[in-house]
């Protein structure tokens, strides 16, 4: 019976337009390059804040003032952020980086996703830490409040990922590549469903993941078919 | 060579110091203080460089720097010259040094237990500002050389709203709701952390838990309030 109502909530939660099945909807197993056994976890993430500590109250004034303060263009981008996928990544990129020209890269960040997903909603399980909104009644999020725990930021982990590896991809693009990165995590304090140290959390998490795939050759080898795909789109834009 | 001019320095901030009326004032006859504010039991540590907090504190000025409007860097400069009086945006604008002179003595005397209580604190922590830490953080203010913990605006902005609330206990949600957005006018300034800020809030309430014990001071919130009364009066009807 809470099985059936907690799946009622994931079905109802927006799902992005990407590269796949939302991982959460997929029946395909995380562990392409990486699962969360590969990691030492009290390393990849320290615990966050204690309740009412300095550094819970600060958490919690960034986020009612990121409120107080909320321009409708900082909504906008709360709402885009919300369904990030890594074809947002175009607005550093270009229009030419989209799933349709590049299916071995879809396939490969769509696998990427679904592991550190995976890694993500099992740390979250593991601090059990309540959202903004459940600690204080003051703060509305203007985005949709998921139902599981606030730390690490999912969608924060998801976008270094995604940095780090399309920096691997495009090493010219890198201090773009992570300022987006760093844009679209502060969105999740914009939407008031996150925590500064929830998206710190994350970055963290990201750069423990990203360390792990770099010594994974597979992970090497999935970059080198993607190269081959992106030299390829180039060529033919040359034509 | 160091230590001569150290003593040289010394001796001429004395000499100065005593030549300027303001500071002949004795500095540590309190007015309402009495006894002093223990720091060590009122503020926790400021985060330690490079922990999860610190990269938080960091992440949050960056990004309030990044998204900062015009709008917020003209409130970061009215908060840096701010005065009790801009609480006239809540109260009304009866609420003026020349309708309250009570008043304004009132809150001369409060800081006046307050600034040394501050200088204590920044340097006793010793916190390097935003802009200190992170180079890609410009200020929009000229950036204080005192230490960042904690903030010295938010401990003044909320020993006000503190105050206020006594006085005038009608307005406390309005008056702290303003502190609060005041306060972060220095993270917009991109001068102070937000756990500086929080810092400030928490050394205000102690230094005034403190002070409100002291019969002097319960009888000037007492004579404040008799002194606005009138002008609330005819806002009334």
């Amino acid at each position: 019976m809470f099985k059936v109502g907690l799946l009622a909530i994931f079905l109802a939660m927006p799902a992005p337009a990407q590269e796949g099945p939302a991982p959460w909807l997929t029946s395909t197993p995380p562990g392409h390059f990486l699962r969360v056994e590969s990691l030492d976890l009290d390393k990849a993430l320290p615990p966050p804040p204690a309740d009412g500590s300095l550094a819970h109250l600060a958490d919690l004034e960034a986020v009612l003032q990121a409120q107080v303060w909320r321009t409708p263009e900082q909504m906008a981008w709360a709402k885009q952020i919300e369904n990030d996928t890594v074809w947002q990544f175009a607005s550093v990129l270009g229009t030419g980086f989209r799933a349709e020209a590049l299916p071995k890269a879809a396939r490969f960040f769509w696998q990427i996703t679904v592991d550190t997903h995976a890694i993500s909603e099992h740390l979250k399980g593991r601090f059990h830490r309540l959202r903004p909104p459940k600690v204080d009644a003051r703060i509305r999020p203007c985005v949709f409040l998921p139902p599981n725990d606030s730390y690490p930021s999912g969608h924060a982990l998801q976008a270094y990922v995604r940095a780090g590896v399309l920096a691997e991809l495009f090493p010219e693009m890198q201090e773009a590549l992570f300022a987006r990165a760093h844009r679209a995590a502060w969105g999740r304090i914009l939407g008031g469903v996150h925590y500064p140290t929830d998206v710190i959390g994350g970055r963290a998490l990201a750069e423990a993941i990203l360390a792990k795939l770099k010594a994974n050759p597979d992970f090497h080898a999935a970059l080198e078919g993607c190269r081959a795909e992106i030299r390829l789109l180039e060529i033919k834009k040359a034509v | 060579m160091m230590r001569t001019l150290k003593v040289w320095m010394v001796a001429a901030i004395v000499v100065i110091g005593s030549a300027n009326p303001a500071h002949s004032e004795v500095p540590s006859a309190h007015r309402f203080l009495r006894s002093e504010v223990d720091l060590a039991a009122s503020l926790p540590l400021p985060p330690a460089p490079g922990s999860l907090a610190a990269l938080a504190d960091l992440e949050a000025v960056r990004q309030a720097q990044a998204w900062r409007s015009p709008d917020q860097v003209a409130w970061a400069k009215a908060v840096d010259k701010g005065t009790v009086w801009d609480n006239a945006d809540v109260l009304g604008g009866w609420f003026s040094e020349a309708k309250l002179p009570r008043l304004a003595r009132f809150f001369r005397d409060i800081g006046k237990d307050l600034r040394p209580l501050t200088a204590a604190a920044k340097k006793r922590y010793d916190r390097p500002r935003p802009p200190r830490v992170d180079a890609r953080i410009q200020p929009c203010l000229d950036l204080p050389d005192n230490g960042s913990y904690p903030s010295g605006h938010s401990l003044y902005i909320f020993m006000e709203a503190e105050v206020l609330a006594k006085i005038f206990p009608e307005a406390r949600i309005a008056l702290f709701e303003r502190a609060h957005r005041a306060a972060w006018g220095r993270i917009f300034a991109g001068v102070h952390f937000p756990s500086d800020v929080v810092a400030g809030r928490i050394l205000a309430k102690a230094f005034v838990d403190e002070i409100k014990k002291n019969p002097a001071f319960v009888a000037e919130v007492e004579g404040c309030r008799a002194e606005a009364a009138p002008f609330q009066i005819k806002k009334a009807s």
